[in-house]
């Protein structure tokens, strides 16, 4: 990896760049591939054969090809690259035991190559949002557990005394997540038969969703926010208050997805609840986030980073809006089976928090390669792309699903509200094959600044660099 | 100013990344939402703990 020195940068004494820029690398290839497999099975929704006559290539297949590639290949990558840069730099020392970071880096890495290949070959352990097979469940639980230390013995070591929110955000999904993982994999497909499992199964998928991506977005979004914006964060207390109530709510929401079911009325009560008050934590973060953003709002229109983590933060306050009345009794009898989830699932896990990442991958790249940014051209087209793109698939599937929860309250015939959505599909199609052109043009852009971008230099010997990605 | 205000304004700062941010403050209508949303809590867990009406 060439990484331009020419600057000097307070980064060399923290961070390990080769390490993140390789992550960076990694995250940008699979936030390309994962979006791109999602457009090829919306494909098979319009055109049934597509690619039907190749077992690996099957819609059941490619399916979880591209959900677990975008939560763990995409978003999951660009995490942990960036907590090998936030971490160092909010503990003021370097993360201990650096060097494991490149097991890390290739245990994850050829431990996603496996897994993917395994589910296109059959190998699905049949749990969502947990598909891996347990012979890369292992490796996974591994390199959790290894940066869920890594973290935390740096937080130790820290030299700034006080933890930043992003810290209290990174730290609990790591942990939480090397539990549930384990949980998910090692423990329920063994020990709980039936409707039990069912419903385990509901709290592992949403502490994927609730106690590992959303944190971790948080963490990276709190990070870059008041850096983006160039303003102090508004609230250090309304940060507070959405980390604890997102701590206290979440745990219970997962069984939303079985209201109506044989598990105990009172369970379901307690996730309906609960997933309602998740509004708590929601709506403080975007209040903290709009406050700090209002004062020098011109940053918007100045920084991409800016421009990915405002845009996110909208789409946070609608998806996860959604999330919480989607569970209500009345709600979910009208959109459960629905494109309705499926438009709330890509609100919040891409349109929020794989947003986010990219903002923070937009901010790092070009600092930690010293260079300025590859193409500001391409960067427009994947702001531009995403936003038409994915305002599109979010609008057209949050309708559909209305129209189809409609029309089977009407008692319309189940095949035939199917038919209804034949257009709706079309449009998907072609709303997510522009937001992964635009994916694919802001990641080369990323790649090739890493590569071959023209180094940043100080104006002054040992003086501040220039913001590499002003449009 | 106002003592919520001086509160509000009080800047932390982490010195290695460049990170400040305020003490803050918790705006009139997000405690509005607290409250209407704990209100709503208790009401709903009462009234369908069970389905026995």
């Amino acid at each position: 990896m060439n990484i331009a020195t020419t600057a000097p940068n307070r980064d060399d004494e923290l961070v390990n760049k080769a390490l993140v820029l390789r992550f960076m690398t990694a995250a940008a290839f699979w936030l390309v591939f994962a979006p791109t497999v999602g457009a090829i099975v919306s494909i098979k929704f319009n055109f049934y054969d597509f690619l039907g006559g190749i077992s690996w290539l099957t819609w059941g297949r490619l399916r979880p090809v591209h959900t677990m590639g975008v939560i763990f290949g995409g978003f999951s990558t660009a995490v942990f690259g960036l907590t090998y840069y936030i971490v160092p730099k909010l503990s003021g020392t370097r993360m201990y035991k650096e060097h494991w970071g490149n097991t890390v880096f290739w245990l994850w890495n050829i431990g996603l190559v496996v897994g993917f290949v395994s589910l296109m070959l059959g190998y699905n352990s049949g749990i969502e949002a947990g598909e891996f097979p347990l012979w890369v469940s292992i490796p996974v639980e591994i390199v959790l557990a290894m940066i869920s230390i890594q973290v935390l013995m740096t937080l130790k070591h820290r030299r700034e005394p006080r933890l930043y929110v992003a810290l209290w955000y990174l730290t609990a999904g790591y942990v939480w997540t090397t539990l549930n993982y384990a949980f998910g994999h090692f423990i329920l497909p063994y020990s709980m038969p039936g409707i039990n499992n069912a419903a385990m199964h509901g709290l592992y998928i949403h502490y994927v969703v609730g106690l590992w991506i959303t944190p971790a977005g948080l963490g990276i979004a709190y990070y870059f926010l008041p850096l983006a914006a160039k303003q102090p964060l508004y609230s250090h207390k309304l940060s507070l208050i959405g980390f604890w109530s997102l701590a206290f709510f979440y745990p219970f929401v997962g069984t939303h997805h079985y209201i109506y079911s044989p598990i105990p009325y009172w369970t379901q009560t307690i996730a309906i609840v609960t997933s309602m008050m998740l509004i708590v934590p929601v709506w403080t973060v975007v209040q903290n986030f709009y406050g700090t953003f209002v004062p020098n709002w011109r940053r918007f229109q100045e920084s991409y980073p800016a421009k990915f983590l405002v845009i996110g933060a909208l789409w946070y306050l609608l998806g996860c809006f959604q999330g919480s009345t989607e569970a209500l009794r009345e709600m979910q009898r009208l959109t459960h089976f629905t494109d309705f989830v499926i438009g709330h699932s890509h609100l919040t896990v891409f349109g929020t928090f794989v947003i986010w990442a990219t903002a923070g991958m937009y901010y790092v790249v070009p600092r930690l390669a010293g260079r300025e940014l590859y193409s500001v051209k391409l960067a427009q087209w994947h702001w531009w792309l995403t936003v038409c793109g994915f305002s599109v698939m979010a609008a057209d599937l949050t309708l559909s699903g209305l129209m189809q929860g409609s029309m089977l309250q009407t008692g319309t015939d189940f095949v035939d509200s199917m038919s209804a959505m034949k257009p709706y599909w079309f449009i998907r199609t072609l709303a997510g094959i522009t937001m992964d052109i635009g994916a694919a043009l802001g990641m080369w852009g990323l790649y090739k600044t890493i590569s071959s971008g023209k180094p940043l230099v100080a104006p002054q010997a040992g003086g501040a660099l220039p913001d590499p990605i002003r449009s | 100013m106002s003592a919520p205000e001086e509160k509000h304004a009080e800047v932390q700062r982490y010195l290695e990344p460049g990170i400040e941010e305020h003490h803050g403050i918790v705006p009139a209508w997000l405690k509005l939402v607290y409250l209407v949303m704990a209100i709503w809590m208790v009401w709903y867990l009462l009234k369908f703990w069970t389905n026995h009406g």
